[in-house]
Order: structure tokens, then sequence, then C-alpha cells
């Protein structure tokens, strides 16, 4: 990973494989809420689907606690070209619309050899795993 | 790569997404909360609707987002269904339109996966629309199944492998046994209800609709206990398929006697398990080649409705069995190589991203580590 001081200091994108594997491993309810560092797409957030019986306590607290970012026009636009991708669902392509006009990292446990990596490569957006970025970033993110 | 073309949300997929549940512009704005008129506006094209709005009905229409942004084949036209007691697809309970919609849904994921994967199905079928029997018709197909005069032990495995889709969902309308269309895209897709009664009525519902689909009657909801000619022709296709005359009469030797002998319930039993089929079409076989007397399986049914029921209600198989092996594998498949995302391999499975999650990792474990997930 080459993670540039400009991203470190960045948001981050969390697209739906990062957002589980980070509830999965205990760590989602460590990061800041969903809000300035942290972007969370509607379509992530539907999928980690407060309502669920089985959404653990943590995430419920975790996405209270923030708020879902809304796209724009300009990334509207662009999710609606990467949802015919039959690779993305809509939280995937929300993140990725949003990483590449916010100039965030996407945060993205989905193969790296895969379509969406390739996808964000192509737009020459920053991706990081969910490993990475608990391991080596968050470290040193301001205030955390 | 900063400039990409302008997708418009489609207005005929929209009205084409309600339709095919046949709710009304009223009933949707109830659900929804959006105001009618701006429904109306959206599906003819003057205005669209905000991302969320669309999210908003692509749950109740139960599609995809994508499907409002592509043209895809018009599903009413193809399921032009030959409906059964005059009733009309709008007649049919809002679920079973649910399951319909669905089943359409699947079908054309399994095609998106064969493409993605660059496995497309090869389809030994045919339709076979000469003036012909239903019993030639299944000495054909058996014969152009390399089936032998045994029984079949999973009839679904071997039409899926001769490029049959097959999907088994629940219906909550007992008398909708199964429907089959030969879409130009998809090909021949067969749809069980999972719900079907009695215990080996399923695959008798399979060999029924597959009838449907080699004779290339219009696409069609069955209720197998209908009388008109196409559905008699197709259970007598099924009955025929399924239980090969010579194999059937060897056995009754072994198993109950010389011809003229009514068979007691054990070996009724044995002889249906063998061929997976219920009592009843066993009895009906039976009578056909001459095997027991002719009235018997009414008698035996008289009798079977004397004795209370072990029958505790209808229970669907699960997810893994509705979706059947090969749309599974191929999903997972396509998530292990990278092809498909978790949002995506939950979509087509129709589960949480969590358990999709679980599964595809399940997967991807050496067999020894694998948990059941079933």
């Amino acid at each position: 990973m080459t993670q540039s001081a400009q991203s470190i200091s960045g948001s981050y994108v969390l697209d739906t494989s990062a957002a589980i594997n980070l509830e999965r491993s205990g760590r989602l309810g460590s990061l800041p809420p969903p809000g300035n560092w942290i972007i969370l797409p509607p379509g992530v957030a539907r999928e980690m689907n407060p309502d669920n019986p089985g959404t653990p306590e943590a995430t419920k607290k975790w996405l209270a606690a923030g708020r879902v970012a809304h796209l724009t026009d300009q990334e509207e636009s662009l999710y609606r070209e990467l949802i015919l991708n039959p690779a993305a669902d809509d939280g995937e392509a929300q993140a990725i619309a949003m990483a590449y006009y916010r100039g965030a990292v996407l945060v993205i446990d989905e193969k790296k050899t895969g379509e969406l990596w390739r996808i964000s490569q192509s737009y020459s957006i920053t991706c990081v795993t969910s490993e990475e970025l608990f391991n080596k970033i968050k470290p040193r993110l301001p205030g955390l | 790569m900063s400039s990409h073309t302008e997708h418009k949300i489609i207005p005929s997929q929209l009205e084409e997404a309600r339709k095919s549940l046949a709710l009304s512009i009223e009933e949707v704005a109830s659900k929804t909360g959006i105001d009618s008129s701006d429904l109306s506006k959206w599906e003819r094209g003057d205005e669209e609707p905000s991302i969320e709005q669309l999210w908003d009905l692509a749950r109740i229409y139960h599609r995809s987002t994508d499907y409002f942004l592509r043209q895809t084949p018009k599903f009413r036209e193809q399921l032009n269904f030959r409906l059964t007691k005059q009733r009309t697809i709008d007649d049919l309970p809002a679920q079973t339109r649910e399951t319909i919609v669905r089943f359409d849904e699947l079908c054309r994921a399994e095609t998106e996966l064969e493409n993605l994967l660059k496995k497309p199905t090869k389809l030994i079928v045919e339709k076979m629309i000469s003036d012909i029997s239903p019993e030639q018709l299944a000495t054909g197909e058996r014969q152009r199944l390399q089936l032998d005069n045994k029984p079949i032990k999973d009839l679904r495995k071997v039409l899926t492998g001769a490029g049959v889709r097959i999907f088994m969902l629940p219906i909550k309308d007992k008398k909708i046994s199964g429907l089959s269309w030969w879409h130009h895209e998809y090909g021949p897709c067969i749809l069980i209800n999972a719900y079907d009664e009695p215990r080996g009525r399923r695959a008798f519902t399979i060999a029924h609709e597959y009838a449907h689909l080699v004779r290339g009657h219009p696409p069609t909801i069955c209720d197998l206990e209908l009388h008109d000619p196409e559905e008699h022709y197709a259970n007598r296709f099924a009955s025929y398929f399924l239980i090969p005359a010579t194999d059937l009469k060897k056995e009754f030797g072994r198993v109950v006697g010389i011809a003229g002998t009514l068979p007691n319930d054990l070996q009724l039993g044995i002889l249906a398990s063998r061929y997976s089929v219920s009592l009843e079409a066993l009895s009906r076989r039976l009578e056909e080649l001459g095997l027991i007397p002719q009235g018997s399986t009414d008698r035996y049914i008289a009798e079977w409705s004397l004795r209370p029921s072990r029958f505790r209600g209808a229970r669907g198989p699960r997810w893994r069995r509705q979706l059947g092996e090969k749309f599974v594998s191929l999903t997972l498949e396509a998530h292990s190589e990278g092809h498909l995302a978790l949002g995506k391999l939950a979509r087509y499975l129709g589960i949480d991203a969590r358990k999709a999650l679980d599964i595809a990792e399940a997967e991807e474990k050496p067999k020894s580590q694998k948990a059941e997930y079933t």
C-alpha cells in the first residue's frame, strides 16, 4: 500500500465488504461514526440494516451516532453508470462514485484482482483494505 | 477517467415493473407515500424520480436498481400466461406475483452469471411440436437426455444439465404447482412451487413443466389437477417419463408379486420412492399398465383420506435448495473470482450481506473445515 499524507488525513469511504468485515472483527465501533472521516454510502448503510434483528448492538450504536452520506448530482451520475456493471450492487457503486468525487480513499475488502479494484484503479482512486485502515491508518488519524 | 455517459431512468421499465406486479399507480403511491401524479409523470418520461425515490420503487417492485437503467426483455409479453380457471395474472395474489418477479430476476441473474464466467448454458433440450403422443415424447426425451430405462434419481439435476433453468420458490397459493416459459434470452425456465405437496410431487411437476416447454406450449401457470388437453398431455408425459413401464413391471414383480395383486401401503411407498413420485401418481401408473385393477387408486385415496394426516403444514426448502446448486455455485464462483461484489452476491442469493460473506468464506475453506450452510 502506498499512502500519501493527504489521503491519511482525508476521508475514507466504506464499501459493503469492508463495513461488514469491520463489524465482524468488532472494530467498527472504534472508528469515528460515519460523517466526517468515515463516509458511509446509503446503499452500504442499507446492507448494515439497523432494523435487522441480526445487526450487532455496536453497529446500531455506531450508525445512530453518525450520519449516512448523500450522493451529489455528479456522484449520482457516476453511480448510475457503475450500477450497470454486473459486478456492483448499490453500495459498491455508490462507494466508488463518492470516493472518486470526494478525493477520498476507498476502503474495500473485495478481491484485489477483482472487478471493483480494477474499476477503482481506472478512476485513480486510492484503495485500502479494512485491515490496512485499522492497523496502519487509524493509529495515525488525529484525535483517535 | 472523469467523463461518463448520462444514464437516464427508462420510463417503460418503471411501468413494466409496476405492471408485472399488477399494481395500480394509486397502490404504489399508498405503499411509498409518493404522489400518484409524480409516478405518472415518471412513467411517461416527463420527469425523473430522485435516486432515493427510485430505491423506494425498486424495493416495492422487487427489482434491482440497474433494472430501471437498462432495457430488459418485456416481462409481461414473455409471461403472457395461458392462465387457468379464467384467471388473469392481475387476479393472482400479490405474493404469487412477487414470486414470479423473483423468478424472472433469477433467470436474468443466472444468464448474467454465465456471461460473466464465460460459461454459457449448453442447451440440449429442443422443442418437439410435431404430432406425437405423450408416451412417444417421453421415450424420445429419455433418449435425448441419455437416460436408460432406470429411475431418474435427480430430475432437477438432469434437466439443469440439459440447459433448463429451474428454481423452486415458495408460492402460498397452493393451487399453483409450477410454471414454465421458454424465454428468448434466458432459454427454457421452470418455476416449481416449493410448497408443492404431497412429497414426491415436485419431480412430477418438473416433468410436467418440461413437457410444456418441449411441446412449445405458451407460458403456463399450472394447476396439475386441472383437466384440459394440454395439462392432461403434460401429466401423461410426466408419468411415462418418470416411471418407465419396463422397469415398473419388473419392480412390481419383485416387490409385490403377480399382476393384479393389490400392493399394501408399504409396497406402494417402496415403488413410489424408487421413482420419486407420489403414491397417487405411482398407483395411477400401475392401473394404466394393468398391474392393479381399475379404480384402485380412487379407493386408496378414499382410504388415505380417512386416516389422520401427518402433514404438518407446508415447509419451503432452504434458500440453497430453492435456488439450485448450479445457480449457487455460479454465484459463489463469480464472487470468489472477483466478478461479483458482496452486495450483489447477497442480492442474488436473496440473503443478508453478513450471511453471504459467511457462506462465501466457508466455500473457500478446505472441505475439512467447511461449516454447514444450507
